[in-house]
């Protein structure tokens, strides 16, 4: 059977690896360490350090910098058909110096077309942006569009931005006229409602609710009605809140919608037609809970499989996604939703959506 | 039918290290508790299959109210490379209970040592 794995994230081994790709004035900046890249704002509690740790890269890096070794330990391990590149350095998370910010984004993005895309076809990428400056953003993302591996832009959840703000729409028009997907992923800034909170159990829980977060900010800020072909990922933000959410903007809808008639659909409807959720972190539900929650979801097209390499909270393929789970279900979520979503060319797989109608 | 591997010298198997050797097309995972005993743990996590010799051998974190933390039981517990899950190497159980009807517990072998040898049987 094929596998899709949505979010893998390849690196660096720091960010003095972007100097080959940078212009002046940045490119002295980062070879004189002037910025020596982001760090987060905790400390990790799992064994390898927020990576799995039986993760080692050859040049004792902590990030995964080698193709060679994800290749070794997911693509040929796990038989992966396509690995969609997801990064974890997400310039958008640089709050001040916008341009240099912007420059390390297109920097990033020729590092992972030559040094990753080109090791291996089954990578895909993701373009990433700064996407506090959206008319740059949207050059960018022109210009790594014509690289045929580019899937999809990469809108980082961060702890200030939420992007069905107007100011944003550059972004989702570029991905638009580009016929990209839009993906969202939180970041070591993502934040819930109050915060981080105090330890990093909490933390890592409240990454759900940034995610959330972001999916009522975009269809109640009408980017889904605006750009109609757009489509849309949500990753590591687990999906059994779904329903909730789902059910709550429909409730808000029928009761508030005078004040957004711009939307033209249930919220529901919506996410049903254009939103996909990656299913890591999968929660250890049963396979008679997670058949519930696709139930209560409201369609099988939804889900697509991720195993977040190579984070600690990898989900592995084999046990992630239950073999009890009916044959034709399991293959959607392992890779039939995705190709559609991306509009991958596998034997067996559906058409992509021309359009959301 | 079970069968006993002489699978490497008893020197090898130290307290707080993992020590993986093959047994047939099997990992299996040895580590020496505190008081001596020997410990032969079958290689893949039972959650999601994680390869077991890359985890580490710790304590339990304890606490008496917020600010007495304390590591008790050192050299007792193994925790998982992935998801850090952690597994009580004396009864092979998980520190937290898993998921309703569902398994959890670390696979072990038994294991001897005669001679300098360790001796698993599978």
């Amino acid at each position: 059977m094929p596998l899709i794995d949505t979010d893998v994230h390849e690196s660096f081994s720091g960010v003095k690896d972007l100097t080959p790709y940078l212009a002046e004035p940045y490119k002295s900046w980062i070879a004189n360490g002037a910025w020596r890249g982001f760090s987060q704002p905790f400390a990790y509690t799992s064994p390898g350090n927020g990576n799995r740790a039986d993760v080692q890269n050859e040049d004792g890096s902590p990030s995964v910098s080698d193709p060679a070794m994800i290749k070794r330990q997911l693509l040929d391990e796990y038989d992966v058909t396509y690995a969609v590149l997801t990064g974890y350095f997400y310039p958008t998370g640089l709050k001040m110096q916008y341009g240099l910010s912007s420059a390390m984004a297109a920097a990033y993005n020729d590092m992972v077309a030559a040094k990753w895309l080109t090791y291996d076809k089954r990578f895909v990428g993701s373009i990433q942006v700064n996407a506090r400056d959206p008319e740059t953003a949207s050059r960018e993302i022109d210009r790594m569009a014509a690289h045929p591996q580019m899937v999809q832009v990469m809108l980082p959840v961060v702890d200030d931005i939420a992007y069905g703000h107007p100011y944003y729409r550059p972004i989702f028009e570029a991905a638009e006229r580009n016929d990209l997907v839009v993906a969202f992923h939180h970041t070591v800034f993502a934040q819930g409602p109050y915060g981080m909170g105090l330890h990093y159990i909490e933390r890592h829980s409240l990454i759900s609710l940034a995610i959330m977060g972001q999916v009522i900010s975009i269809i109640l800020n009408g980017v889904f009605d605006t750009f109609p072909k757009l489509r849309f990922i949500v990753l590591e933000g687990g999906f059994s809140w779904l329903p909730h959410v789902m059910w709550r903007m429909d409730r808000e809808y029928r009761q508030g919608r005078v004040e957004v008639p711009w939307i033209k659909k249930l919220p529901s409807q919506h996410a049903r037609e254009r939103l996909r959720l990656a299913t890591q972190p999968t929660e250890d539900l049963t396979t008679d809970q997670l058949l519930k929650v696709i139930d209560l979801i409201g369609t099988d097209d939804l889900l697509v499989f991720a195993t977040d390499y190579p984070h600690f909270d990898f989900d592995d393929p084999n046990a992630a996604v239950p073999r009890a789970l009916p044959d034709d279900l399991r293959e959607k979520i392992l890779w039939k939703n995705a190709a559609e979503l991306y509009g991958f060319d596998i034997p067996g797989a559906g058409a992509r959506a021309a359009a959301a109608e | 039918m079970s069968t006993r591997h002489d699978v490497c010298a008893s020197k090898e198997v130290t307290i707080g290290t993992l020590k993986p050797v093959k047994v047939g097309r099997m990992t299996v995972v040895l580590a020496r508790l505190p008081c001596g005993s020997l410990r032969a743990v079958s290689g893949r996590c039972p959650h999601h299959g994680a390869r077991l010799e890359f985890g580490c051998i710790t304590g339990l974190t304890e606490a008496i109210g917020r600010d007495a933390m304390k590591m008790e039981r050192e050299g007792e517990i193994l925790r998982c490379p992935w998801h850090g899950f952690e597994f009580d190497l004396v009864s092979g159980e998980p520190a937290v209970a898993p998921p309703s009807a569902r398994s959890m517990r670390l696979r072990f072998f038994d294991v001897a040592e005669d001679n300098e040898r360790v001796l698993v049987t599978i």
